[in-house]
């Protein structure tokens, strides 16, 4: 037995002393190193493309500007946007919401009306209103509709001369006004 | 001062009132976003026809023409109203102002002018129109120095609605008003003449006048003149001169008084001949800003009267935006991706 561990010894010892010899460095690199470009062309497109979409975020300066740059554009629309409310909210004051605006003499209301709308520039041409059908229909059954749901207090209005007047009266004054 | 002016002033605006056939005039102009306007005069007038001498706006042959009748019965009686639409488009501004410095109508005294600029400001574009009446005069006083913030008000009214003012259910009150404004506006017209009458005067003699009649001194009794001149005095033009510089000044500076009379008549004249009318305007996209009147159309309304560029330029502006669409995407789809880029790095940390 004895004679073994020795053997299994100087075995040991002329392993461990025997180091392996590297045939073709080069070779062997260049082996690894395609093996590492394989295992990159591996990745996929989708993290290529984000790769590619966000890899400004790593470099500090970049990211930064990037960052002002939108800031700067939020800025610049709040204050645009709070200057336009502004002066909206001035020229609301400027409305004029009664009376007549145009130098007119005529007296017919619905001429002034006409010539209104041929000033703001929404007359049709050669007087001819294009209505079509369906909007006949709708004002038809809208009237029809206030006729039926008013029934009863017209019917009051028209046996009663005195309130039919007063009615009238009021009708006339919020037209002048 | 001389009552001579206020003699010519009183002649032309007599001749004002009994030749008043010029057409009632509405100008609507029709701002595009390219610069270019489309500018629609419609007038009326009680005859059939429009001489070009007596338009309020510069129209010729070369304008698109439409001529309409409208005939109101009220009791009984028709009254006809001819009213003619004169329609042009112009390629820009310029072209607008070349025909009012070529214009043969009765306002062609007046200097006036139209600008039109274009600021892009990334999300909105803003377009600003303005037409603009030069002063008349280069020493009168502001309006803005005798009337107050809510006479002010009435008196910049547009035409038509002072009108129905005047003639609609609270009348007496808006009369009253109206006097109270018309008194203290002639005392401005006045104070106004008499100062640009004072500083020609003093331009004129160049200091030959002597101390007591010098520039300052005549100011000081520019009150008095207008006092005089308001209360309609009897005495003759010397006499009041007589009064305000003395005889003896009178007599050495006879010929630069007359200059400046003179001056001051021609000045006023084209001024006084003035016929107004009112000034619309549509512009390009949603109106943000304007010193004029707002109608219910949601339109833009000025009138266009003497007495607002007597002493000062009349300017009638107004300024819109439209929203340039692109831009907001184009930052909408920037801020997203800066935003995603923020998420991406947090997320890989």
């Amino acid at each position: 037995m004895d004679n073994g561990d020795k053997k299994y010894e100087m075995v040991l010892n002329v392993l461990k002393k025997s180091k392996p010899e590297l045939m073709d460095a080069e070779a062997f690199s260049d082996k690894i190193i395609k093996l590492l470009q394989e295992e990159k062309s591996k990745i996929s497109l989708q993290e290529l493309i984000i790769e590619f979409l966000f890899g400004w975020v790593y470099i500090g300066w970049v990211r930064r500007s990037m960052v002002a740059v939108a800031l700067s554009v939020i800025l610049l629309f709040g204050y645009q946007q709070a200057l336009i409310l502004r002066r909206i909210n001035d020229l609301s004051d400027q409305k004029v919401t009664n009376g007549k605006t145009t130098m007119t003499s005529l007296t017919d209301e619905f001429s002034d009306k006409i010539l209104l709308y041929r000033i703001s520039g929404k007359k049709l041409t050669d007087g001819k209103i294009n209505i079509s059908e369906k909007e006949i229909d709708r004002l038809i059954k809208s009237v029809n509709r206030l006729q039926v749901k008013y029934q009863d207090i017209i019917y009051l209005i028209e046996n009663d001369p005195e309130l039919k007047k007063y009615i009238e009266a009021k009708m006339n004054k919020s037209k002048k006004n | 001062m001389n009552s001579k002016i206020l003699k010519s002033i009183l002649v032309i605006i007599g001749l004002m009132v009994f030749s008043c056939d010029e057409p009632e005039t509405t100008v609507t102009d029709f701002v595009h976003a390219d610069g270019s306007v489309t500018r629609r005069v419609e007038m009326k007038n009680k005859k059939k026809d429009f001489d070009p001498l007596k338009l309020r706006v510069p129209v010729d042959s070369t304008w698109n023409f439409k001529d309409t009748v409208v005939i109101a019965v009220k009791d009984g009686k028709s009254d006809t109203t001819w009213i003619r639409t004169a329609e042009k488009r112009f390629s820009n501004v310029e072209e607008i102002n070349k025909e009012y410095s070529s214009d043969i109508g009765c306002n062609k005294a007046s200097k006036r002018n139209v600008r039109f600029s274009r600021k892009f400001k990334w999300f909105n574009t803003e377009f600003r129109f303005s037409e603009n009446l030069e002063k008349c005069l280069k020493y009168g006083y502001p309006i803005e120095n005798y009337l107050s913030r809510e006479d002010l008000d009435f008196f910049y009214l547009p035409i038509g609605i002072l009108g129905e003012k005047l003639s609609g259910p609270d009348s007496t009150k808006f009369k009253a008003v109206n006097d109270t404004i018309d008194k203290k506006a002639e005392t401005w017209l006045w104070s106004s003449f008499v100062s640009e009458w004072i500083e020609e005067f003093s331009m004129l003699t160049d200091g030959r006048a002597g101390e007591d009649i010098s520039r300052e001194n005549l100011k000081k009794m520019e009150g008095e003149v207008v006092d005089m001149i308001k209360s309609k005095s009897p005495d003759s033009d010397s006499v009041v001169i007589i009064r305000y510089l003395g005889e003896e000044n009178y007599k050495k500076f006879k010929k630069e008084i007359d200059s400046t009379s003179s001056m001051i008549t021609k000045r006023v004249e084209g001024w006084s001949s003035f016929k107004e009318y009112s000034l619309r305007v549509v512009m390009p996209g949603k109106v943000i800003s304007t010193n004029g009147y707002i109608d219910k159309n949601g339109e833009l309304l000025w009138p266009v009267k003497s007495d607002f560029f007597l002493c000062a330029q009349y300017e009638m502006w107004a300024v819109s935006k439209i929203s340039n669409k692109w831009a907001w995407i184009v930052s909408g789809i920037f801020l997203l991706f800066v935003l995603s880029g923020l998420i991406f790095r947090i997320v890989k940390k």
